[in-house]
């Protein structure tokens, strides 16, 4: 389960603006129920929307609201390369390919 | 489980309707709609979690509405979650199971909003839900059917938006009418060994009446997921049954047995399974490609959270609310002083002179005015508080904070109770109420009494008008070096908490930042009125007693003979300058040199008496412990009238060094101070205020906890005279040991500071 495979990185590393899929959840017990309960679970579409001025904490979006986590718990925060979700790693503002 | 409940609700009778619903779903609006601002608002039994309840407007029957605290889920893991949990179950001390459950949800954010609607309508009683700020939702691009959604959770689901009245009688007309359940209980299954083990615990539940039969199942797997993990997350262990303990442990083994490790996250998982399936059917796009939009929310936070204008605007903000609880409150709290005195002076002219009068105006009133002269630093905060939390800015302002607090142990939350110390912990310590993990907040509290407040300037200032002369750079930098000496006291004892006492799983940070609302005037009054008034009545008394217990200990044992040797030296003063004491008592004119040796007398007679009483005892007993500090005993005898409050400190110096205590003008005690010379001892003759000790007195005040009104509020938010006893104990070590330091090392130092 905590084995990592090519195109698999964790909230902590997605770039800014971009969307995955939540594939494993591996903090403290106490905030996985507190992640789950509040929609991140293994399945999720989280999008990383700011980083604090500071560099930490992190605003994501998760089921169409904002949520607040610390770098150092979204590292344990697994995401998924998302098969639908090409954006992922091509860049944002792509020009679309006629 | 496919059993439905429908509880026959009599008109006659009182109907009781609990409203649940998450944070930031415009519970509390739609309350305050639904009862018409009448309500009634206090403490549950045993918590600090805030009780709100009140009637039901315009609805011909009696119904009384229970405004729950806001919880994002009823899994017990704080406090709130637990207060919510047991009201729906009808287990907190003297109240039943609501007759309807009312649950608020977002229509914006639907889906984690319905979560803890879920787990309300797994209780199986009679629930309406209130599908909240449809205004919002559509200017995000969706459209919420809720005839749609009524259909699919099988109870009624009225449209609602709160901050415009509108919804408000078609929801009132819900509650009253009983509505069956056309749905089963819980819309999701699990594994079939999974049901057994938790139908099994919900019968012993039901035979031990731990919970209704409609409730039965749905307490069940919230006892299962909550008891999961080994350790149990909440401080306080929970005091259920010891069956219920055997039968979830039991059940436990069983489905681990069956091949299930973690049932809390399959649980989560159903339950969002089945809400993404009620959601699909219930809400869409108002028109395609709406939903895609930029918030305008969005465009607020590029500026509010941006390295630079956000901070700018942080400090702004910050610098605003400092400055108006430090000087707005001034005109008002001069106002209640000269009110106080007003009162004190009708007393004396009306009741004969002796302790009963004393009592009543010094002790009495002067505790009341004690209480009361916080009042309006409190609102000030409080109106600030709820300002910032009405527009959805305090989530903001903690989540630029938090990387500052973090390194310290402390939560991004942690910022505004601590800068607000700065003016008086008292409503810096109410402050943290904001604050959910109850370790962050204990540590929050029990270091904002070493930020610097307000009452320690005077005491600053009088110090360093005996010590450092009147250069007014080495004044301000003096005051500075006690601000950052408080502020890194404060910060290194939360380190030192954090890692002791109040150790724990890492603090979690899990913070929602919710859009940004116009701020509603009234909604913001009534949350500043409720909370300010909270501290009145709660921890009023207790402050008011404990000035009373201080006055008296100023006040016995009377002096036998210094007030009647005043008298009889004042009338021989009058004697000489040739008046009358009889005619003077009536008010006849007395020359200026007369007068200003009458007051002398007086205020010789009051510091023989202070000198007398128990604290002046004590100041001589305690000065052997004080001398390495660099103190005599009449700097104890401030000290220990400083414990009711600090600023005490100045007026009985001036008693002490008979020189009154009711001018505002301390250049007499100054002068008194800089003459004063150590009576015996190894210093004996030498200057009792040098720069060490100055230093040293300073460093006490910061660090001491002489103030009894922050005990009392300690004591009430924590409910328990533990947390009070450990803050009085560690500051007063600390305040020793920090002064010792400092006069010892000063001392050492050379002639250049004695």
């Amino acid at each position: 389960m905590t084995a990592r495979h090519d195109g698999e990185y964790s909230l902590a590393e997605l770039p800014l603006g971009r969307e995955g899929r939540v594939r494993a959840i591996e903090v403290g017990a106490e905030l996985r129920r507190r992640l789950q309960e509040m929609g991140v679970i293994v399945g999720t579409i989280v999008r990383l929307t700011r980083i604090a001025p500071l560099g930490d904490p992190l605003e994501i979006e998760v089921r169409g609201y904002r949520l607040s986590v610390r770098r150092a718990d979204a590292r344990g925060i697994h995401l998924a390369h998302d098969p639908a979700g090409e954006a992922l790693t091509a860049p944002m503002a792509a020009p679309a390919v006629a | 489980m496919s059993d439905v409940a429908p509880t026959a609700i009599g008109r006659s009778t009182l109907l009781r309707v609990a409203v649940a619903g998450n944070p930031n779903s415009g519970k509390t609006t739609l309350f305050n709609a639904l009862t018409g601002l009448r309500h009634h608002v206090g403490n549950y039994p045993g918590v600090t979690v805030e009780k709100r309840e009140g009637r039901l407007t315009g609805a011909g029957a009696p119904v009384t509405l229970l405004d729950l605290p806001g919880t994002y889920s009823l899994s017990a893991r704080s406090p709130d979650e637990r207060v919510a949990r047991d009201a729906l179950l009808g287990r907190m001390a003297g109240a039943e199971a609501p007759d309807l459950t009312l649950v608020v949800v977002d229509a914006a954010n639907l889906e984690r909003n319905l979560y803890l609607g879920a787990q309300v309508l797994e209780l199986g009683r009679p629930v309406v839900i209130a599908c909240n700020m449809l205004d919002m939702a559509e200017a995000a691009g969706l459209r919420v059917d809720c005839a749609a959604l009524s259909a699919a959770l099988g109870v009624p689901v009225v449209g609602t938006v709160g901050t415009r009245r509108i919804g408000l009688e078609a929801l009132r007309a819900s509650l009253l009418r009983p509505s069956p359940r056309t749905r089963p209980v819980r819309g999701w299954r699990l594994p079939d060994a999974i049901e057994t083990a938790v139908g099994e615990l919900a019968r012993t539940l039901m035979e031990l009446r731990f919970c209704d039969a409609a409730s039965a199942d749905g307490a069940a797997l919230l006892l299962m997921v909550d008891h999961w993990d080994a350790a149990p997350l909440l401080p306080e262990a929970e005091d259920l049954p010891s069956r219920v303990r055997d039968e979830i442990a039991a059940a436990r083994r069983q489905i681990i047995a069956a091949g299930t490790h973690d049932l809390p996250s399959l649980v989560v998982e159903q339950r969002y399974a089945w809400i993404g399936r009620v959601v699909q059917r219930a809400v869409g796009p108002t028109s395609p490609g709406a939903a895609g939009r930029e918030r305008i929310s969005d465009r607020i936070d590029r500026v509010l959270t941006h390295r630079v204008f956000g901070a700018l605007a942080f400090a702004a903000v910050m610098f605003l609310m400092f400055v108006a609880i430090f000087s707005g409150a001034e005109p008002l709290m001069g106002m209640i002083e000269a009110g106080q005195g007003f009162v004190q002076d009708a007393f004396r002219t009306a009741l004969p002179p002796g302790p009963l009068c004393d009592l009543l105006a010094d002790g009495v009133i002067g505790g009341v005015g004690a209480v009361v002269v916080f009042f309006p630093q409190i609102c000030i905060l409080f109106l600030f508080i709820a300002l910032l939390e009405d527009s959805g800015y305090m989530a903001r302002a903690a989540f630029l904070m938090d990387r500052l607090m973090q390194g310290v142990g402390l939560h991004g939350k942690s910022f505004i109770p601590l800068l607000s110390s700065y003016a008086c912990a008292v409503p810096g310590i109410m402050a943290t109420r904001t604050i959910e993990n109850p370790r962050d907040r204990l540590a929050t509290i029990m270091v904002a009494p070493l930020m610097s407040c307000s009452a320690r300037l005077p005491v600053y200032i009088t110090i360093i008008g005996a010590v450092f002369g009147a250069s007014l750079w080495l004044k301000a930098g003096v005051i500075f070096a006690m601000y950052v000496v408080g502020t890194v006291a404060a910060l290194l004892m939360a380190a030192v908490f954090k890692r002791t006492v109040l150790r724990g799983p890492r603090a979690t940070f899990l913070l929602e930042l919710p859009p940004y609302h116009l701020p509603r005037p009234g909604a913001i009054l009534r949350a500043m009125w409720d909370r300010s008034r909270l501290f009145l009545t709660r921890a009023g008394t207790i402050i008011a007693a404990l000035c009373v217990v201080m006055w008296a200990l100023a006040y016995f044992p009377r002096h036998p003979t210094a007030w009647s040797e005043a008298d009889r030296r004042a009338k021989a003063r009058l004697s000489t300058a040739g008046l009358d004491p009889a005619a003077v008592a009536r008010g006849a004119e007395v020359p200026d040199e007369v007068r200003a040796d009458l007051k002398r007398i007086r205020d010789e007679a009051a510091g023989e008496q202070l000198r007398h009483s128990w604290i002046g005892r004590l100041g001589h007993v305690v000065e052997p412990a004080l001398r390495p500090l660099g103190f005599d005993w009449k700097i104890g005898v401030g000290i220990l009238s400083s414990f009711a409050a600090r600023e005490v400190f100045v007026s009985t110096m001036g008693v002490v060094y008979n020189v009154g205590s009711g001018d505002d003008d301390t250049t007499p005690l100054r002068e008194r101070m800089r003459a004063a010379r150590w009576e015996s001892g190894p210093r004996a003759g030498g200057p009792i205020y040098t720069t060490a000790a100055g230093l040293s007195l300073m460093v006490f005040y910061v660090l001491c906890c002489q103030c009894v009104s922050t005990l009392a509020v300690v004591r009430r938010e924590t409910n328990s005279w533990r947390w009070p006893a450990i803050m009085f104990t560690y500051m007063t070590v600390l305040a020793y040991v920090g002064s010792l330091a400092v006069y010892q090392v000063g001392t050492r130092l050379g002639g250049g500071l004695s």
